[in-house]
């Protein structure tokens, strides 16, 4: 058992290898551009006096973070298989001894590692422009690994469906536009309309979004381990049918 | 014993195209041998199958004993298979891919490194230094891809088209590192390719596979045995009275080829009175080139299903 585990993590661990052999070559474009979209969105909420108060500061800054925590793995995943697909360079990982989990994993974990520095400078940048108080719990860990995970099987379910890598990049902006504007990531809850407010309560990204701004702002109530849950259970779900009930081949 | 043994395959796609149709066949463990056959033939689908990634429509294809569809971990653990070029690799160096690909396929760390070196440095990879595969030239990174497949030493090779890209002295390379592999390790081969000529000199049994269909399939000599064995003698003449001699050749099926090329097409018994004729009716001094061939494998391929598509193509 122990020996199978470590076999397990082993192979988890190079592939994830393989994933930031990916990126390495190419970091500086992630260290120059990570910042941008959400320098630019935080501008425009700021100027526009969308959020100018601590709270508003606080919901935007939050909501702008886990953005990029939901949508990163999911949408860098999605691009990765329909490429590998496109390219049949997944069919090397389908000759070895590897699971589709270990590889999914290993591709949301390298995504997930380059998101962090994006969203330590958000949330620096948040700070310092709207003055907030940051006290976060130690449930914020665990909150953002939840959220990375709670959409990779829709990221999965993208990258095996897509035509190509330009269908999953379409696919993509339409995801970027549910989380965004169909659920309370930055458009409060109270200022949904209606249908939405009842839409999203389906959507794993408002429990992410308010599991998250519980954290960042210290709490650990029993709201925030609901929240938790509830993005957990949905990843296992969806991670689960989709690396062991979707069929993966291509014709 | 039976490597792979192939019971009524057949692969329908959704679009209605049948790419393999009722195939049956055994590959028996510790041979080499090769799938023959155009293009759009069939050859890939039916790789696909055999190493699991596509499932038949109908059909078993049972690997040792085990169900390929059923038990796919039988694959992953007796087959190594690597397509025509590591794409999932295109950011790693040969020397990582290489110990990467090892460990993936259940080696020990220091093994597979160990293992890694042996082959970079055997095989020259080491000259790629810290280029990532991706940034390699199409021939270097399918002779990566074919030092990828020997990691771990699996008892069956999958190879499909491993010396398209290669230059001769890696396609050299390529061919003795097959013979050797078998016959060393008996590692059983299976080899997909177009290149006939080349793969003749390592092939033991052949399928010919053409419109989903096996049209021929025994070993080279017996399927040589099937097709025209008459010799033939490729002339090419430098004196158009040479040239007119020839049809004075009653003993041989004269065809010309082009312009002073002509070919002789004779029995086997009567090959050796047709040599002394072209020596002595036509002499030395009116031949640029005089060469005497018998029947290879790419006629075996073009007689017995190849040929159809092939001239189609071209």
């Amino acid at each position: 058992m122990l020996g199978r585990t470590r076999r397990w993590i082993g192979v988890y661990l190079d592939m994830c290898f393989i994933r930031w052999a990916n990126v390495r070559n190419e970091w500086y474009w992630y260290v120059i551009l990570g910042p941008l979209f959400p320098t630019a969105l935080l501008a425009f909420l700021k100027l526009t006096g969308a959020a100018t108060d601590p709270a508003s500061g606080l919901y935007v800054t939050a909501g702008n973070c886990i953005l990029g925590i939901i949508l990163g793995p999911m949408q860098g995943l999605a691009n990765d298989l329909a490429w590998g697909r496109q390219r049949h360079d997944l069919e090397y990982y389908d000759s070895l001894p590897v699971s589709k989990l270990q590889l999914t994993l290993a591709f949301a974990s390298v995504s997930t590692v380059f998101i962090l520095p994006g969203m330590v400078y958000t949330l620096a940048l948040g700070r310092w422009w709207f003055g907030f108080p940051l006290r976060p719990s130690l449930l914020v860990l665990p909150v953002m690994l939840a959220a990375a995970l709670s959409m990779v099987g829709f990221g999965i379910l993208a990258g095996v469906y897509a035509r190509n890598i330009h269908h999953a990049n379409m696919i993509n902006n339409l995801t970027m536009l549910v989380v965004m504007f169909l659920s309370p990531v930055l458009i409060p809850y109270e200022n949904l309309p209606r249908i939405l407010q009842v839409t999203s309560k389906f959507l794993p990204t408002s429990y992410a979004a308010d599991a998250f701004r519980a954290t960042l702002a210290g709490r650990s109530d029993p709201a925030v381990w609901t929240s938790l849950g509830v993005l957990a259970a949905f990843g296992a779900v969806t991670l689960y049918l989709a690396t062991r009930r979707l069929d993966w081949r291509t014709e | 014993m039976h490597a792979y043994r192939v019971r009524g395959l057949v692969r329908r796609y959704r679009s209605g195209v049948v790419a393999n149709d009722g195939l049956d066949f055994d590959i028996e463990q510790g041979e080499i041998f090769g799938l023959l056959g155009p293009n759009g033939a069939g050859k890939t689908t039916l790789v696909k199958q055999l190493i699991g990634l596509l499932a038949p429509t109908s059909g078993s294809i049972q690997l040792f004993g085990h169900d390929v569809v059923a038990t796919r971990e039988v694959v992953t653990r007796y087959v190594s298979y690597i397509p025509q070029r590591a794409g999932a690799l295109a950011d790693l160096t040969a020397g990582e891919a290489l110990a990467l690909t090892g460990r993936l396929r259940g080696m020990a760390r220091r093994e597979a490194a160990l293992q890694a070196g042996e082959l970079a440095e055997e095989f020259g990879l080491t000259a790629f230094g810290r280029r990532p595969l991706g940034k390699l030239s199409g021939g270097e990174q399918r002779l990566v891809a074919f030092y990828l497949a020997l990691m771990n030493r699996p008892p069956i090779l999958v190879m499909d088209e491993p010396t398209n890209d290669l230059d001769p002295s890696h396609r050299r390379q390529v061919w003795e590192k097959l013979r050797q592999l078998n016959r060393e390790q008996a590692t059983t081969v299976i080899l997909v390719t177009h290149n006939v000529v080349e793969a003749e000199k390592v092939l033991e049994r052949v399928g010919i596979i053409n419109r989903g269909r096996i049209t021929a399939l025994g070993t080279v000599g017996e399927l040589k045995a099937r097709v025209d064995r008459r010799v033939r003698l490729e002339l090419r003449l430098n004196a158009e009275e040479a040239e007119a001699r020839l049809a004075e050749f009653t003993c041989a099926e004269v065809r010309p080829l082009g312009r002073g090329h002509w070919l002789l097409l004779v029995e086997r018994n009567s090959a050796r009175d047709a040599i002394d004729r072209v020596m002595g009716d036509l002499g030395l001094a009116s031949l640029d080139d005089f060469r005497i061939l018998t029947p290879t494998l790419e006629d075996v391929y073009l007689q017995l299903g190849g040929g159809e598509r092939l001239a189609r193509e071209n």
